[in-house]
């Protein structure tokens, strides 16, 4: 018998001419009967021209290897052979010769316990046809740190690491010019550490999880803490901190913790703080979370709700209205109240403001005929106001801020219009469709999210693949000054996209790929954004500061890698900015960029990057254009005679003028370090490891600018090294 | 006689005074009528013995009292002071004074506020200059138009954040892991090419200045070459359309070897670019020849993202994290093509798939050198319809873990 499971599917032909209804029914039923029957069967496994296979042994130790002895040789016509083990596709460590089919589990051994090994065949177009299926049994391991971690694990394990790095660092006196714009220290010599401890229990559904991460400097300007605190700001700080108690889908979280799926009211906010996420039954959760207004580090504000008026209070009752078929349809509440102070998180710069709001939003996600059809809506209503901000009143009496209660709200769904279609050679077209509406009100802010506010917008979009190609269309929409005030500008965009991703290489030989073509990826952006009319008062005066502007810009990439040594890319990209207002017919920019990158691996030990870019920039308005180009190489070589030695540099250069010779700007550097890792024990609490590294850097720039009157030289060049040590 | 005396005298100081007027350019500018705005201006000519002092914002403006000279914020208008966070101004060139205007939100929102009660939108940014020889105050304003945030409003960042896709600010990387991918997520207004340049700060180097942090743009013209420079690992060049959100990212792990142990900051260095918005026009001012380009402006420091690299790092949630490059896609079978970037050091990956209840329902395992992975042809047969995770690890050559994604949704024809 000759054929695939995928090849007998159900055949059911309802009996069209059933006298009564019951008789119909009678008959369609054992015709659906029959077609089940008819499934099961193909469900079973197959002989494949008298393939089969069966285990040499059915009890085997962690390692050892997993043999099956096959009733013949596999043939080319039969494809190629993949195994499973329970859950777990081991087919590319899998060895086969003449009539066996072997797998070496010393890399990855296979958990203690009954597992089914099943062995297919797999045809030229990847369909998976079931050859046998066994069980095995695996005898308990004799941990030895060996066995790979198994996620479903009933074992209790407890791992307790922690982790110091010593830093000695050194600088030679810099030498620069002008010679004032020397560092301070100079020369200087610090010391750095850092130090993580990690405790980890866990016991099947169970786990307790923390880590610290600690970080110091000698040198008070290095101290974490010290842009907020100066000279107040400790040698030794907390960088980060977690800790995690989970049982099933119990989770409590204390540190750096992120949440919020809210789109206008809370969305993934990140900071310190604690968030608790209690289940209730199978299809109900319901989170807690208490932060800080902002991500920080150091052991200040710990628990990281202690700073007053700069925190956050939120909570989440989500529900799954479908047990056994998870985000099918899902519905969130959520409610938050919180405060910030005019600061900004530790890796964020902002204008920001004192801020406060209090809110509540819904959130509706699913999907529908086997998610072919997905959706997702959300409500927020936020009130918010400013509260005093002593720097910007400074004693004087301002206008004050009103507290608005405002709402956004938006919707948007996806359709697989066309699902998995053959269209010849292996290849199968897929066509999704998606439309965005949304719309957020005049003044609607929350301090859980950034939401553009009073904008109203409508998105389509069609996105699909053929084969591994990917290509994607999408038009917006949006509108502004959704309250029509009269002195307001009011404005319409429209944005129209198009890209494209094509892997050449694969496209036409999934099996045998093309080194020489590209994997090619191209875009394009048109928008048109333009003023409905010049306002009524609001300070506007003249035409040319309503706007109307068409601007598009381009995007071509080519990637080729040729094996695991040589690569090279290529991106050219080009934009215009096409003012047509009166007054501003001329202002216009257009940009072309072009740049070459090239990664070459000659050796094993050798490593080299070499990008090459141009750009070029004409002002239509002052008929300037102006160039830069930039080569830069980088390299690293692990040194062949020198062991745990490692070598690494890099030399660039930039230069940048224009045609109007008003500008020219040359820029140099140059690197070379070379370090050497060593190590002495094994044992994990006994070993010691460390590196030594020395480095030498020369910059130079150079600036004329004949319109302002100005030449600048800057040089520098600084031998810097360090030592470091590893403890555990 | 002495009555001509007298006119003539006051004719003299009043041209002196006139001709020491201090001017302002740009005069005008739209300004986003929901978010922050960022404006480069160049007052001048500065007359020697004069200092800035604040600068207000405010809906009506009023001549001032004599002997002070120019308009001034009319009392009960005022919206707020420009406060110290945001004020980087410096003296530049010949006699003049280079100031980012940083608008809070709450400003625009006393003036959108003030609008929607049928007042006027527009307002007024005004800059008190002070002498200190006894010579009068002086009041320079700018009108503000409040508009849309983009086309036409000058183009300038107002909110740039760095980030991984980890809760932490500061990560840990184990030397010859990956590097943490990173991303800008940048607000801007106006619309233009943003165009700069990602630097290393390596270990044992001397940190930059607040002042070197600044974009290109919002600093003198004359000062910007003097910008304290790094190692460059990486150039771009966006355009912006006028949309007011960007994300810029650096795949750090392609363009920096981070081989020596110690900290790291990655410097986000952003370039002055033709913007006809936010052009400064010196001549017109009287400090200089031209106009100075201002585009990518900003009142504040571009962030530094800080990163350790160290010898040992303890296993769990560490970033060195592989970064799943791709979502998965259709493979040859209609089954998910899961593909991540290589790991220095792996010697082996897994793939693991798990359901909403965490439990691990799918994995395979690949050698180095195998990026990429096809499920069997009847993975979704068997789990069409549930809500399914994906993520990588790596393991060294012990099996020891070496690094993992972090899990991420997996769809069906995603």
């Amino acid at each position: 018998m000759t054929g695939t499971r995928e090849s007998l599917v159900p055949v059911v032909i309802l009996f069209p001419g059933a006298k009564t209804m019951k008789r119909k029914h009678l008959l369609n039923a054992i015709l659906l009967a029959l077609g089940c029957i008819a499934t099961a069967v193909a469900a079973a496994p197959v002989s494949m021209d008298e393939l089969a296979a069966a285990l040499e042994k059915t009890e085997v130790a962690p390692k050892e290897a997993i043999s099956l002895k096959l009733s013949r040789a596999i043939a080319p016509q039969d494809g190629r052979v993949a195994l499973m083990i329970g859950s777990m596709d081991v087919t590319a460590f899998v060895a086969v010769e003449d009539e066996t089919v072997r797998y070496d589990a010393n890399r990855f051994p296979i958990d203690a316990g009954s597992h089914d090994v099943s062995l297919y065949l797999v045809d030229a177009n990847g369909a998976w046809t079931l050859v046998s299926q066994e069980t095995l049994v695996v005898a308990a391991a004799i941990d030895d740190g060996q066995q790979m971690p198994d996620e479903n694990s009933n074992a209790f394990t407890t791992e307790f690491t922690p982790n110091v790095s010593l830093n000695l660092k050194s600088r030679n006196e810099i030498l620069t010019f002008p010679t004032d714009s020397a560092p301070e220290r100079n020369p200087a010599t610090d010391l750095a550490g850092q130090g993580t401890i990690n405790i980890n229990v866990t016991k099947k559904d169970f786990s307790f999880r923390s880590q610290f991460d600690l970080a110091g400097s000698s040198f008070r300007q290095e101290a974490l803490r010290f842009g907020d605190l100066a000279d107040r700001a400790p040698l030794i700080d907390l960088s980060s901190y977690l800790i995690e108690i989970g049982k099933g889908r119990f989770k409590a979280n204390l540190g750096h913790v992120s949440f919020g799926t809210n789109r206008h009211l809370l969305s993934g906010f990140s900071s310190r703080g604690a968030t608790v996420q209690l289940p209730i039954g199978k299809q109900n959760e319901f989170t807690i979370a208490a932060v800080n207004g902002t991500a920080v580090v150091g052991f200040g504000n710990f628990l990281g709700i202690t700073k007053r008026r700069h925190n956050l209070l939120a909570t989440t009752f989500a529900r799954e209205f479908y047990k056994d078929s998870p985000g099918e349809l899902r519905i969130e509440l959520t409610a938050m109240s919180g405060s910030l102070l005019p600061l900004s998180n530790l890796n964020q710069g902002e204008i920001n403001d004192a801020e406060k709001s209090l809110g509540g939003g819904v959130r509706i996600a699913g999907f529908l005929a086997k998610q072919k059809l997905r959706y997702e809506a959300g409500f927020s209503r936020s009130r918010f106001t400013n509260p005093s901000d002593p720097l910007l009143e400074q004693e004087d009496e301002i206008v004050p801020v009103r507290t608005e209660t405002k709402n956004a709200y938006y919707a948007e769904i996806s359709y697989d219009i066309l699902n998995d279609i053959e269209i010849g050679g292996g290849k199968k077209l897929k066509t999704t469709g998606t439309v965005r509406f949304e719309e957020i009100a005049p003044l609607f802010r929350s301090i859980g999210a950034f939401s553009q506010a009073d904008r109203r917008r409508l998105q389509f979009e069609i996105t699909g693949n053929i084969g591994g190609a990917g290509f994607g269309f999408g038009n917006l929409g949006e509108r502004d000054n959704l309250a029509n005030i009269p002195s307001i500008l009011k404005t319409r965009t429209r944005r129209n996209n198009f890209l494209f991703n094509i892997p050449f290489g694969s496209m036409f030989s999934q099996e045998k790929p093309s080194i020489w073509l590209p994997v090619v990826s191209y875009n394009f952006d048109l928008t048109h954004q333009y003023g409905i009319a010049l306002p009524d008062g609001g300070l506007f005066t003249d035409p040319s500061q309503v706007p109307d502007q068409k601007s598009y810009s381009q995007n071509f990439n080519a990637q080729w890698t040729f094996g695991e040594k040589y690569g090279a890319g290529f991106t050219h990209t080009r934009s215009f900015q096409d003012n047509r207002q009166p007054g501003r017919e001329n202002a216009d920019l257009a940009t072309a960029s072009n740049t070459f990158t090239f990664s070459l691996r000659p050796i094993e030990r050798l490593n080299l990057d070499l990008d090459f870019s141009r750009e070029r920039q004409k002002n239509f308005e002052t008929a300037r254009i102006d160039r830069n180009f930039r080569l830069g190489t980088r390299g690293t070589l692990r040194l062949p005679y020198l062991k745990n030695s490692v070598l690494n540099g890099g030399l660039s250069f930039a230069l940048a003028g224009d045609d109007l010779d008003l500008n020219d700007t040359r820029n140099g550097e140059f690197d070379l370090q070379y370090s050497y890792n060593f190590s002495f024990g094994e044992q994990k609490f006994k070993k010691l490891s460390g590196q030594f590294f020395i480095r030498y850097a020369n910059r130079y720039g150079d600036s004329i600018d004949r319109q302002f009157l100005i030449n600048t030289l800057t040089k520098s060049q600084a031998f810097n090294a360090g030592l470091t040590i590893n403890l555990f | 006689m002495k009555k001509t005396l007298a006119i003539g005298t006051l004719i003299f100081l009043f041209c002196g005074f006139a001709a020491a007027q201090i001017a302002v350019n740009p005069t005008g500018v739209n300004v986003n009528s929901q978010n922050p705005t960022s404006v480069f201006l160049t007052f001048g000519p500065i007359p020697a013995g004069y200092s800035p002092a604040e600068a207000q914002w405010c809906g009506s403006i009023s001549p001032a009292p004599p002997p002070a000279i120019g308009n001034r914020c009319a009392p009960g208008t005022i919206y707020g002071t420009l406060p110290a966070r945001l004020n980087i101004s410096a003296s530049s060139g010949n006699a003049g004074f280079t100031d980012i205007m940083g608008i809070p939100s709450s400003v625009v929102r006393r003036a959108y506020q003030a609008a929607a009660g049928g007042g006027d939108s527009g307002f007024f940014y005004v800059r008190r200059f002070v002498s200190a020889s006894g010579g009068p105050d002086q009041f320079v304003a700018v009108t503000c138009r409040m508009a849309g945030g983009g086309a036409r409003v000058p183009f300038a960042l107002t909110n740039v954040e760095l980030e991984t896709g980890n809760p932490e600010q500061i990560v840990f990387v184990k030397k010859g892991g990956p590097l943490p991918n990173i991303t800008a997520n940048i607000k801007y207004n106006g619309t233009g090419r943003l165009r700069g340049r990602w630097e290393v700060v390596q270990p044992g180097e001397d940190d930059p200045e607040p002042r070197d942090l600044l974009t290109e743009a919002s600093i003198p013209v004359e000062q910007r070459p003097l910008q304290r420079r790094y190692t460059e690992i990486a150039r771009f060049s966006h355009f912006l359309p006028p949309v007011g959100e960007f994300k810029l990212e650096l795949e750090a792990g392609k363009s920096l070897s981070a081989v020596a142990e110690g900290r790291y900051l990655i410097l986000l260095r952003i370039e002055a670019v033709d913007d006809k918005e936010s052009s400064s026009n010196l001549a017109s001012v009287g400090v200089g020849n031209g106009t100075v380009r201002s585009g990518a402006v900003a009142s504040f420091p571009m962030p530094v993202f800080k990163f350790f690299v160290v010898g040992n790092v303890a296993g769990w949630g560490k970033t060195g994290d592989l970064v799943q490059t791709n979502a998965p896609i259709p493979g040859a079978n209609g089954s998910p093509l899961f593909a991540w970037p290589a790991h220095m050091d792996a010697e082996s990956y897994r793939i693991s798939v798990s359901n909403f209840a965490g439990e691990v329902v799918f994995s395979a395992i690949t050698p180095k050198g195998v990026l990429s992975y096809t499920a069997p042809s009847w993975f979704w047969q068997k789990f069409d319809g549930q809500k399914l995770k994906w993520k990588v690890t790596a393991f060294d050559p012990e099996g020891n873990q070496l690094a993992e994604s972090s899990p991420k949704d997996l769809l069906r024809g995603i």
